[in-house]
């Protein structure tokens, strides 16, 4: 196999080129799916991805391309690097690469982000806020769920 | 063509939840991560909210993520309140959790727990039958700690002069059933002990027969109950007697009985089997965990080829000194947790090292404590 088959080219919404090694861009089972279907040159178009957020994401693939398949102390540093990865990104970043990772079917990224979500939301009112979400609720409405005591569910 | 880039750049740019109510999965991925507590709190969030977690879907994919980080609940002392703590394994910090007093119980008929499975627990409690002092009877209810849920089984048939004796067996995967396996006497002869199975599938007591025999008081348990769920089986001690009998059935009602592990060659014969001998699911494994006055042994049921016999784990130095009972064991993980009179300690299998807590002054009693994982199950 040549070096440029080992390659290929991940192309942005806003146009920015990456180029990156198979194996990395592959944990990826929407592009997995583009390359198996070859209905693709070695060139990928992500229409839903900007720049900014694919090198995050190729950023998480290379990490994890690298490790997967060590022994447990790797395991260890990639559980670390993944909370270091996570901490500092704000809201609207997360929120991009959760979509990223949801349109590009990153399986791991996914529960990462939406956990990252998560743990940033504890009360009520960071939800509110944090996820700039308008409660539809009339307050009788609101009053009569508060007092529904049993978790019943609609089958 | 440009433009409707330049638009999609845009919206792409402006990342709000709205986007990700539309990936839906992603949305239900971020809520089924929170705790419980607070799952239940945002119900009020918004109304796309509200019907999203309203579902056994949802509440299935919370139980596959919860699986991923179980604690521990515990009962420290049984009293009129039943006062339930969760712990993380390895630790000897106390969480609340609940404080139970089910209003159709009679006060002086104490409650203990004795199973946790998929989020819910399972407590009995005496039960008089009225105008009938040969008959016995408990009351069983299911309940989950975190949704505060509380549902009382329907009576099952008194028995005659002996106190009744249940497990729970419950499904692992995507069947998320469960089924009450009672041991009752049906009253035409003594010593004659049937089973009745209740199903939440069908709601009803359906009895299966007679049995192998039964399950025994065991440890400080103050009921013949008990048992742990181990691979699609409940274990009960029957007989630590020589050889030993442990009862099984699974969840089809199929009854077996197995010996316990037979000391023999290396092992002294006062080494033997003893009253302080508990049955703890251990990663998965049927296990026995038997108190020495200088040692505790650890046997795990193991298959080789197609037979399963006792393979000895490991010996370990007893910590406990001779006047501090060990009540309760359990284990999570590579975490085995004992509970005495007076305190807890966890042993780590992998590090071979004892983790012990702070003498508690207040001597805990009947002692339960078991893995648990939160749920919205009802």
């Amino acid at each position: 196999m040549s070096k440029s088959e080992k390659k290929i080219v991940l192309k942005s919404l806003d146009n920015e080129a990456f180029e990156v090694e198979k194996a990395v861009a592959l944990q990826s089972q929407t592009i997995w799916v583009m390359c198996e279907d070859k209905c693709v040159g070695n060139e990928i178009p992500l229409e839903n991805v900007t720049g900014q957020i694919l090198a995050k994401v190729i950023d998480y693939c290379k990490k994890h391309a690298v490790v997967d398949g060590d022994g447990d102390e790797s395991s260890e540093e990639l559980k670390n690097w993944d909370t270091e990865f996570t901490k500092n990104m704000d809201q609207s970043t997360l929120f991009n690469m959760i979509l990223a990772a949801n349109y590009l079917n990153i399986k791991s990224l996914l529960n990462l982000t939406c956990q990252a979500v998560a743990d940033k939301t504890k009360t009520i009112d960071e939800f509110h806020t944090f996820l700039n979400i308008e409660n539809n609720f009339t307050p009788e409405e609101e009053a009569q769920i508060c007092q529904e005591n049993l978790w019943a569910f609609d089958d | 063509m440009a433009e409707t880039k330049a638009q999609r750049l845009r919206s792409v740019r402006a990342a709000t939840l709205a986007d990700v109510e539309g990936a839906d999965t992603a949305f239900i991925n971020i809520l089924s991560r929170l705790p419980v507590k607070s799952i239940l709190s945002f119900r009020t969030v918004s109304k796309h909210w509200y019907d999203s977690i309203r579902n056994k879907f949802f509440a299935k994919q919370q139980l596959t993520i919860s699986r991923d980080k179980p604690c521990f609940i515990a009962c420290p002392r049984v009293g009129t309140m039943m006062k339930l703590y969760s712990m993380e394994p390895g630790s000897f910090r106390k969480r609340h959790l609940i404080t139970l007093d089910p209003d159709d119980r009679n006060d002086q008929d104490i409650m203990y727990m004795v199973s946790s499975f998929n989020g819910l627990i399972c407590c009995i409690n005496d039960n008089d039958v009225s105008g009938n002092d040969d008959f016995y009877d408990l009351q069983i209810r299911i309940i989950n700690p975190c949704t505060r849920e509380i549902f009382l089984l329907p009576q099952g048939t008194p028995s005659f002069r002996f106190e009744p004796a249940i497990g729970v067996a419950y499904g692992t995967g995507n069947n998320l059933d469960y089924k009450v396996f009672r041991f009752f006497c049906p009253g035409d002869k003594e010593r004659f002990f049937e089973c009745e199975v209740y199903h939440s599938g069908t709601g009803v007591w359906k009895n299966i027969g007679s049995v192998p025999c039964i399950p025994m008081y065991s440890h400080f348990s103050p009921f013949r109950s008990s048992h742990v769920f181990v691979g699609g089986k409940i274990y009960w001690l029957s007989s630590l007697d020589e050889p030993g009998e442990i009862l099984s059935v699974d969840f089809e009602g199929i009854f077996s009985v197995i010996q316990l592990p037979i000391y023999q060659g290396d092992h002294k014969e006062e080494d033997g089997i003893t009253e302080g001998s508990y049955l703890i699911n251990y990663q998965g494994d049927l296990s026995i965990v038997i108190l020495h006055p200088e040692d505790i042994d650890i046997w795990i049921w193991e298959k080789n080829c197609e037979n399963y016999s006792w393979e000895h784990k490991c010996r370990v130095k007893s910590p406990f000194s001779d006047d501090d009972l060990v009540l309760s064991i359990s284990s999570l993980k590579n975490h085995i947790s004992y509970v005495t009179e007076r305190k807890w300690c966890y042993y780590n299998m992998d590090t071979r090292r004892w983790k012990k807590g702070k003498t508690d002054y207040a001597r805990f009693m009947k002692t339960s404590m078991f893995p648990f994982t939160e749920s919205l199950l009802p």
